[in-house]
């Protein structure tokens, strides 16, 4: 069943009847506002598989042979071409901006070839090469691209597939020239009709069969040179995504330790002040004034018991030790209790979970709550937290307030997002204008 | 009385004797952790133990591990336990193993000199006494109970005075209300919830908590269980 859209009806609708999607997703939240989803990869994805060639390997034998033919020429005239601009271009640059315009559509032209090639290869022989894409501008504006343009020219994967081209070619050159050496076998099979054994038929074999050889070497010389490729394409996302993780887990203890920074600046310190200032005064006026020295003394106490109770609330929203020897379960009790709006509680649990999805989870609901609380006038909060089939610890927090919720740069959804993209997990947030509010947070859980 | 502290921080230890022995009562020992509890309980012979949650050496749930132990091998002794954080597991668990009277609170509740100590001299006589902040958290983890959903917001609110082990007369004056009406009140919390509404001070809080603690995590409310609350409460008759 898709979660409820619009407001919930004071009377709830009983949850016992819903069940987390299996995939969360957009399209379950009915008519709303469009999806503002804040995905982050989670796990690496595979470069996609191209259609494999379905025919056999004589036809992609064949198919290998007339390519190359193709190439042969074609290719050996660009690649000339190219060389020639790039030593036009060197020359010119040292006299006119001419030549510079040259090599920067030079990068453009070999960008090209190099597509072409991995794309041709892919198709070809069924492997998967990563496409070859051009060096993202990592920012507006001519000095980004080129920028961009320059990391783009030094591209090894790139080279590589150019450096595959010009192979092609010299091999698409030999097979041409075979080819005539098998011609010239046939022509002189039906000039002559003396002996079985002729020259001719010799030349033919002996053509035909290296033109075979060039189109097996072909494969294996290409496949070598791209298919490498394929391991580093996933090796690099990997990485990415390792790099992205790290980032997520140094900016969420950034804005963590900022919070809790500005929580003890603005709530518990000045608190404190003002008790050491009202116990000094009463100091002063125990002699003269009992009554009112009494007085500020009562006030002093009340006033250290808000600290306290700050400072739980404070540490408690940080981490729960509870949360180790009794989990996740356990700890939402504390967390939905104190909470400003009433929250409708519905966890369903095994009983536990690796420490750190259990503590990704409590922190965004623990984040989310507060947030709630602070900017989204809600009159109630709904938490759901269930264990899914595809080995994620999921929740769902939704308030009925005024929505239009922004991750805004060291607020509490930035925390949020970050701290359960260092667990490796993923956060969406559906918040129009007007409400309901609805936050999604999942982390891998493997226990 | 005589009493038995069990706290790590020094200066929480100090300010407890201090506080104690303020109210008239004796310390007859202060423990820095648990590690010698049960000796000491058997040669000082306390009439009521008080626990902190947290002690040496993991710092986790000692204090609870050793309030069990307690009830295990002296059901009666009446256990206080104090702690930085309240949690309804806690409580939930405690109840469950059903032994004599006990007290689960804040630390914060030290700053208010005379309830603590009046709550202190009440467990020691049988009660049982939870803090206002675990009845909250029972109360939003049985809010979705279909019997809880019966109660009107006044009644909830008698049931959370009654079930941090309030008398009558107090809830009366806590709620400005005629002990008559709260009297009429229990009588109606009691009937919607089926519980056996018998006048026993205890045995009505551990029938209310029975009521609200969730053991076990996430059961049904039909999976409620209602033995459990009524054998509690039992039948005055």
């Amino acid at each position: 069943m898709s979660a409820p859209a619009g407001r919930p009806a004071p009377t709830a609708v009983p949850y016992a009847q819903q069940q987390p999607p299996q995939v969360p997703q957009a399209a379950q939240h009915g008519p709303q506002a469009p999806q503002r989803p804040a995905q982050h990869p989670t796990v690496p994805q595979a470069a996609k598989q191209p259609r494999e060639a379905r025919q056999g390997p004589p036809f992609r034998i064949a198919l290998t042979i007339l390519q190359l033919a193709a190439i042969g020429p074609v290719g050996s005239m660009l690649v000339t071409t190219l060389f020639g601009s790039f030593g036009l271009g060197i020359g010119l640059s040292l006299l006119l901006g001419v030549g510079l315009l040259l090599l920067v559509a030079l990068v453009y032209a070999v960008f090209g070839v190099a597509w072409f090639e991995s794309q041709r290869i892919s198709g070809l022989y069924g492997i998967a090469v990563p496409t070859i894409v051009w060096q993202p501008q990592t920012e507006p504006g001519f000095k980004a691209w080129f920028k961009a343009l320059c990391q783009q020219a030094i591209n090894g994967r790139m080279w590589r597939s150019v450096a595959n081209f010009v192979i092609a070619s010299l091999m698409g050159m030999g097979v041409l020239w075979l080819a005539q050496g098998f011609v010239h076998g046939l022509i002189s099979m039906f000039n002559t009709t003396s002996s079985v054994l002729q020259p001719g038929i010799v030349g033919m074999l002996l053509c035909g069969g290296a033109i075979v050889g060039l189109a097996l070497l072909h494969r294996i010389v290409s496949v070598a040179i791209l298919g490498s490729a394929v391991a580093e394409e996933q090796l690099e996302t990997q990485v990415r995504v390792t790099s992205q993780q790290r980032e997520g887990a140094v900016r969420a203890a950034d804005v963590e330790r900022t919070r809790i920074e500005r929580d003890l600046h603005d709530g518990v310190q000045p608190r404190l002040v003002s008790v050491a200032m009202t116990l000094g005064l009463a100091q002063q006026k125990i002699e003269t004034d009992p009554a009112g020295a009494k007085e500020l003394v009562a006030e002093a106490h009340t006033s250290t018991k808000a600290a306290i109770t700050e400072l739980r609330q404070l540490a408690r929203g940080i981490y729960a030790s509870v949360l180790d020897d009794r989990g996740l379960d356990a700890a939402l009790s504390a967390l939905a209790a104190r909470s400003h709006i009433p929250v409708q509680l519905d966890v369903r649990l095994a009983d536990r979970y690796e420490r750190t999805a259990e503590a990704a989870i409590y922190f965004a609901i623990a984040e989310s709550l507060t947030n709630a609380a602070k900017h989204s006038r809600a009159s109630e909060c709904r938490v759901m937290v269930r264990e899914r089939s595809d080995g994620m610890l999921w929740a769902r927090v939704e308030d009925n307030g005024i929505g239009n919720a922004r991750v805004v740069a060291g607020g509490g959804l930035d925390g949020i997002m970050n701290r359960v993209l260092a667990a490796g997990g993923t956060t969406r947030l559906d918040s129009p204008q007007g409400g309901p509010t609805t936050l999604e947070v999942s982390v891998p859980c493997a226990f | 009385m005589r009493i038995l502290i069990c706290e790590d921080s020094v200066l929480l230890r100090e300010g407890l004797v201090r506080l104690l022995e303020h109210g008239g009562h004796e310390v007859v020992a202060a423990l820095p952790d648990a590690r010698e509890l049960m000796g000491e309980v058997s040669t000082a012979d306390p009439d009521l133990c008080i626990l902190d949650v947290r002690l040496p050496p993991s710092y986790t749930d000692e204090g609870i591990r050793a309030a069990h132990e307690l009830r295990r091998t002296r059901p009666q002794l009446p256990v206080l336990v104090l702690s930085q954080y309240v949690e309804e597991r806690y409580a939930s668990e405690m109840i469950a193993a059903q032994g004599g009277a006990f007290g689960y609170l804040l630390k914060d509740r030290v700053a208010d000199v005379g309830e603590f100590i009046e709550s202190v001299e009440r467990i020691a006589q049988g009660a049982t006494v939870l803090d206002p902040e675990v009845v909250a958290q029972l109360l939003t983890r049985r809010s979705r109970d279909d019997r809880m959903q019966q109660l009107t917001d006044r009644e909830r609110t008698v049931l959370s005075a009654l079930a941090e082990g309030r008398s009558n007369q107090s809830i009366a004056a806590l709620l400005f209300l005629s002990e008559a009406s709260v009297e009429k009140h229990i009588t109606a919390i009691f009937q919607k919830l089926g519980l056996g509404a018998d006048e026993g001070g205890n045995r009505r809080v551990l029938a209310a908590i029975a009521h609200l603690e969730n053991v076990g995590g996430p059961v049904a409310a039909s999976m409620l269980n209602d033995h459990n609350s009524t054998t509690q409460s039992g039948t005055a008759s």
